[in-house]
């Protein structure tokens, strides 16, 4: 229960010109009561993959297959009924936190409008979110509930959001690299809340980053995006990678040397016949171009790579 | 905030002195000898010395930058000088016609923000369905419908066929209905194509997407998250509209014999009383700048990060 099931999911977005198909054939599944990562480049389908969750991707991008949660397909629920899932089953914590509150209210009114799905007493309302403020690393709540977005720097606005969605306790928090724009000090704190999640009722959180270390040190499973697909997934992928886009990708992490991969990703708009990493691959052989890599069991994880293709 | 007012209030000052230029203009380059006209009566033509006299009398034979400053003067004093047809202080005129056209204005631009909003935000809401295929069909009718035309129908279908509502002349509330609505349908329709797209415009933003993923109602959502974000832009194009309402206004006050500032003016354009017409031009101007600064700084005044500049936290 409560496991997230991509079945043959794709998300495309079509415009008169070109077709960006941003998801590809995704089937997965994101394991409840756990903390899973997704990592990869910018534009590979991280958020596009964490909204379709939610169902809050623009009404002009198409999708197809289907995404199980507690044994029911969501795509195929009506918009009304899915959207009670939200606050309630799933929390989100969008990326640009500075674009992500209206401009023009004060926290106050954005952040009582959450806790309102699960508290109606004003009082026990101000009482919450102040507790979850302090929590969150704000010595004077009141004083943060009374600004507007603008007079926060990215680090509270940050926080703000993350103070928002778990508010209303919801079982699942998407959080969409929420480390971004944090500073050294910030990040550690951020790596203690998310570690206690569990506290605030959430039991299960899937986080998009594109922090390497942030991920090992918060993750019980982690998954590589590239191009639109799931490439490798596992527990010890970013310690053991495996897949030749996971090894360029955390050689090219500042922290790690910052070894610029070469070539370029494949544009979402094109669709090959082989691996969608081959173009850039080193240890590309004649299949890679023929066909296209399935993920297979080896050792610890699931690789989308040849390489690791024993014949199963 | 206060630099924005100094700056809003400099900007109308500018603007004030380039209205009253013009509507002196309007004045010296019209046909006619303003002394000759001035004197005119049905049936009678002043003699040349009169018409002489006059001429000193008005200030006329001064260089033109004199008229000017004595005209601004006068008017500052609250003298707009003499209708040349009925020979009655214009300032009198004024006061007595302008309620009619303000109350026209008025009921026109509440008929246009309150239809126009609502009518925007709910097919904004709806984008694409039968409810906003159906309201921009209306609206777009309504929009290329000339206001005259409109007006003409309204008399047709609720005075003469049916009876219910008077066709003309000053009176309470019923006889403002026709020419209020006729009025306004236009900036109505437009009010609410603005609002609609600048509601759907809204929905682009990742605020929305987060508001919306808080699980709140779409009362919360819609009302309180982004519609005060959506309005801005219409508030500017209300306060334009005043304009358009104020010069519409000329028409349907003389389609249905209301007598207002404006359909005297459309007559003093035929009886060449120009006095009046400066008069009308500059005030009707005065007042479309004063309205569409207050909506401007309105808007400063809604948003906090202009209202707050440099009170950031911590
Ligand atoms: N609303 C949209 N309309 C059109 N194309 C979109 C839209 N949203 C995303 N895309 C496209 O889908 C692809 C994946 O985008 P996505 O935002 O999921 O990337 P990402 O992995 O989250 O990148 P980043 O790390 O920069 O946030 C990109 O090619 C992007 O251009
Ligand atoms: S399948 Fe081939 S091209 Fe793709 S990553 Fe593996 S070796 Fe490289
Ligand atoms: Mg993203």
């Amino acid at each position: 229960m409560g496991d997230i099931i991509f079945e043959d999911f794709n998300v495309n977005f079509e415009t008169r010109k070109q077709n960006v198909k941003s998801v590809r054939d995704m089937n997965l599944t994101i394991k409840s009561h756990k903390i899973t990562g997704i990592v990869g480049e910018s534009g590979c389908g991280k958020s596009v993959l964490s909204l379709s969750i939610l169902g809050l991707l623009p009404d002009y991008a198409k999708t197809s297959g289907n995404i199980y949660y507690d044994n029911k397909d969501i795509t195929a629920l009506a918009n009304r009924v899915r959207e009670k899932y939200l606050g309630r089953e799933f929390g989100y914590i969008s990326q640009n936190p500075s674009e992500s509150l209206s401009p023009i209210r004060k926290i106050r009114k954005q952040f009582y409008e959450s806790l309102d799905l699960v508290e109606k007493n004003k009082a026990e309302i101000e009482k919450k979110s102040i507790e979850i403020l302090k929590e969150l690393g704000f010595e004077k709540p009141l004083e943060v509930l009374d600004k507007y977005p603008f007079q926060l720097s990215g680090g509270q606005q940050q926080r703000v959001l993350t103070g928002i969605a778990i508010s209303s306790s919801p079982r699942w928090i998407f959080a969409d690299e929420p480390t971004k724009g944090l500073d050294e000090n910030i990040k550690k704190d951020s790596l203690e809340l998310f570690k206690k999640l569990r506290s605030f009722g959430i039991d299960s959180t899937l986080v998009i980053t594109h922090d390497i270390d942030f991920a090992k040190n918060l993750c019980d499973e982690v998954m590589v995006m590239y191009s639109g697909q799931i490439v490798e997934m596992g527990i010890d992928v970013l310690d053991n990678p495996k897949h030749p886009y996971t090894k360029g990708f955390i050689e090219s992490m500042p922290s790690k040397g910052m070894k610029i991969m070469e070539g370029k990703t494949l544009s979402p708009t094109e669709d090959i016949r082989g691996c969608r990493f081959a173009n850039r691959c080193g240890c590309k052989t004649k299949r890679c171009d023929l066909e296209s890599p399935k993920l297979y069991n080896y050792e610890n994880s699931q690789v989308r790579c040849f390489l690791y293709d024993k014949g199963e | 905030m206060k630099e924005y007012i100094i700056e809003k209030v400099k900007s109308i000052f500018i603007v004030l002195v380039g209205i009253s230029l013009l509507s002196f203009l309007l004045g010296v380059v019209s046909p006619g000898d303003p002394a000759e006209l001035s004197l005119s009566k049905y049936g009678y033509s002043p003699t040349p010395q009169e018409i002489e006299a006059r001429r000193v009398e008005m200030g006329l034979d001064k260089p033109i930058h004199i008229q000017y400053i004595n005209w601004v003067k006068n008017i500052l004093k609250g003298d707009f000088g003499k209708s040349f047809s009925t020979k009655e202080n214009v300032t009198d005129m004024i006061i007595r016609k302008a309620p009619v056209t303000f109350k026209l204005a008025m009921y026109s631009i509440v008929i246009t923000s309150v239809f126009g909003i609502s009518l925007g935000v709910i097919a904004g809401i709806n984008k694409n369905k039968p409810i906003d295929n159906l309201i921009k069909l209306i609206t777009n009718i309504l929009f290329s419908l000339p206001t005259f035309w409109l007006a003409l129908l309204f008399i047709l279908i609720f005075s003469e066929k049916l009876g219910i509502l008077p066709t003309s002349g000053d009176g309470g509330f019923k006889y403002m209905i026709m020419p209020a609505v006729s009025l306004s349908l236009i900036t109505m329709s437009t009010t609410a194509m603005v609002m609609r797209s600048s509601m759907i415009q809204e929905f682009g933003k990742q605020y929305y997407t987060f508001a919306k993923a808080k699980g709140i109602s779409k009362y919360d959502l819609y009302i309180k998250n982004v519609l005060p974000n959506a309005i801005l832009p219409v508030l500017t194009i209300l306060g334009n509209f005043f304009g358009s309402i104020l010069g519409g206004s000329a028409v349907v006050e003389t389609i249905f014999a209301l007598s207002g500032i404006g359909s005297y003016a459309v007559e003093s354009v035929f009886s060449k009383d120009f006095p009046y017409l400066q008069a009308y031009v500059l005030l009707t101007g005065l007042a479309f700048v004063l309205v569409t600064s207050l909506v401007d700084i309105l808007i400063i005044i809604i948003n906090p990060k202009i209202r707050l500049k440099g009170d950031i936290y911590e």
